[in-house]
């Protein structure tokens, strides 16, 4: 199935001759490949389970500048701010991801500053995967299901009805 | 006669499958339609919004009486220095034509006083009586008593305490919350003819009542004003299309307003093109049968104002989540309004809900 990924990203922070590039990857299949921008939106096959990955892949040691003192002054970084998969936006559950640099993997980091990868995984139907695992994580949801499948129900039933 | 056994499972269809279709522009009459307008087709914004479906006192949005309103030219109405007058005088007359009412004492309400919305006459009742208190029973417009406390107005539920010589009374008839007299109105008036309490009757859901014949007993003295507005009965609402009767003349501001001929001339010609081309029990006629179809489909207790139906609580079952009336005052959880099943009926229709299956 095909679904539409929304990714918005934010402090692009590019160098003089340089901006930040970025590959995605949705189940081990690049879907973009290019200079990060503030928000690209891309259409991809998924299946019901699924890894996104988005790969920073130009990074190197030259791009991080720093000062006599060792502070940086400049680096060739950006952020992942949100996610809409399928018109949903996943909200907080993007921080159910990892980083993984070179010697190292970061929980919940959204921050590209390093050469390596972002990584998120989900289940389609991405509403019921996101009422699921809210509630499995705060517990403070339990009508969830029960109120998806009466949404999904009224969606699916109004789908074949014409705008008045 | 065994109980009816809502089905509950349905009623929540119907809610989400409303406020999706109004977030879709699929209702059968666009535009402002349900009270709790979802700003968005999402998730979040259906669930949180999806019982408000049932929870308002709106009037039936039927499309004939849209579509005739649609045709009026208020612009007239503007010019006519008379047209306010002719409204006041011709409430009574439309009114006293419904076969449904047996009005005893009505002609002894014989000031007629254009109001823009029950709303202005509450308003100029408040301050008429501002320092008296207020009284009503549990269950009435919440908005009574969402103003009292934000004026700091002295009021008391009549279910709290003895009626003292200082209070002063309001009862909608038919009672807000339960569509129909409540039980203790009859006792509460004689108590306040007693006492000599000012008592103001809110009539507003009263051209929606199914009676065949209902008594409205007014000789009691101390009832003082009549309150009708076309706000529940038609959909003009937001037009402000109301009127108040007195046994005597009043010198408040709605009244100096309204002697001065200042008053709203385009609602008094909406409300005078209505009173002239619908009768009162329009709805009722209209939507009676309605009403006991969508009863005895959903397990609800038809009551005696057309558009509306008990049941267990909606904002139970499910519907717990954010949920929030405008004010903590409003407690008729339990009263259905059916007008947004009777206006979709062709949309619910051909989603297999109107149907028993």
């Amino acid at each position: 199935m095909i679904k539409e990924f929304r990714f918005n990203f934010a402090n692009i922070n590019p160098l003089k001759n340089k901006a930040p590039a970025c590959k995605i990857e949705l189940n081990g299949t690049q879907i973009f490949a290019g200079n990060v921008e503030s928000t690209i939106v891309l259409q991809a096959e998924s299946k019901q389970s699924n890894t996104l990955r988005i790969h920073f892949e130009n990074k190197t040691g030259a791009d991080t500048i720093v000062d006599e003192e060792n502070n940086i002054i400049q680096d060739l970084s950006f952020e992942l701010k949100n996610l809409v998969i399928d018109n949903v936006d996943v909200k907080h559950l993007i921080w159910r991801s990892k980083y993984i640099a070179d010697r190292s993997v970061i929980d919940s980091c959204l921050f590209f500053g390093p050469r390596g990868f972002w990584e998120f995984s989900f289940d389609l139907p991405i509403l019921k995967w996101f009422l699921k695992t809210n509630n499995t994580i705060n517990k403070n949801d339990p009508d969830w299901e029960k109120d998806y499948n009466y949404y999904k129900e009224a969606w699916d039933k109004l789908s074949k009805i014409q705008t008045r | 006669m065994g109980q009816i056994k809502q089905d509950t499972d349905k009623i929540t269809k119907i809610a989400w499958t409303l406020m999706l279709a109004s977030a879709q522009n699929k209702l059968d009459v666009p535009g402002e339609y349900l009270w709790n307008i979802p700003t968005s087709a999402d998730f979040d914004e259906i669930r949180g919004k999806s019982w408000g479906v049932y929870s308002s006192g709106n009037c039936i949005k039927d499309k004939q009486m849209i579509d005739y309103t649609n045709t009026v030219n208020l612009n007239k109405y503007l010019r006519d220095p008379w047209i306010v007058k002719k409204y006041e005088e011709y409430f009574p007359i439309w009114l006293n034509e419904c076969p449904r009412f047996n009005f005893s004492g009505l002609d002894d309400f014989k000031y007629s006083c254009f109001s823009q919305g029950s709303q202005e006459y509450f308003l100029n009742f408040y301050m008429q009586h501002r320092e008296k208190r207020f009284r009503v029973l549990k269950g009435e417009y919440w908005w009574h008593m969402e103003v009292w406390k934000n004026l700091g107005l002295q009021w008391a539920y009549i279910e709290d305490d003895d009626i003292k010589p200082n209070d002063v009374v309001i009862i909608s008839f038919p009672f807000a919350r339960i569509g129909d007299e409540h039980p203790q109105q009859k006792n509460v008036i004689d108590q306040c003819e007693k006492l000599g309490v000012p008592v103001m009757l809110d009539f507003i859901y009263l051209p929606n009542t199914t009676y065949d014949k209902l008594q409205i007993d007014l000789t009691p003295t101390c009832i003082e004003s009549l309150s009708f507005s076309m706000s529940k009965t038609f959909p003009v609402a937001n037009a402000r299309v109301a009127i108040r009767m007195t046994r005597k003349k009043m010198h408040d501001p709605m009244q100096i307003s309204n002697d001065e001929n200042v008053s709203n001339r385009l609602a008094s010609g909406l409300g005078f093109e209505c009173m002239q081309n619908f009768k009162i029990d329009y709805m009722v006629s209209k939507y009676l049968e309605e009403q006991k179809h969508w009863c005895a489909l959903l397990g609800l207790t038809p009551t005696k104002v057309v558009h509306f139906a008990f049941g267990d609580a909606y904002t139970q079952n499910g519907r717990s989540y954010k949920k929030r009336f405008f004010s903590d005052f409003n407690d008729q959880q339990n009263r259905y309004n059916l007008g947004p099943l009777f206006a979709n009926k062709n949309l619910l229709h051909s989603l297999g809900y109107h149907d028993k299956i």
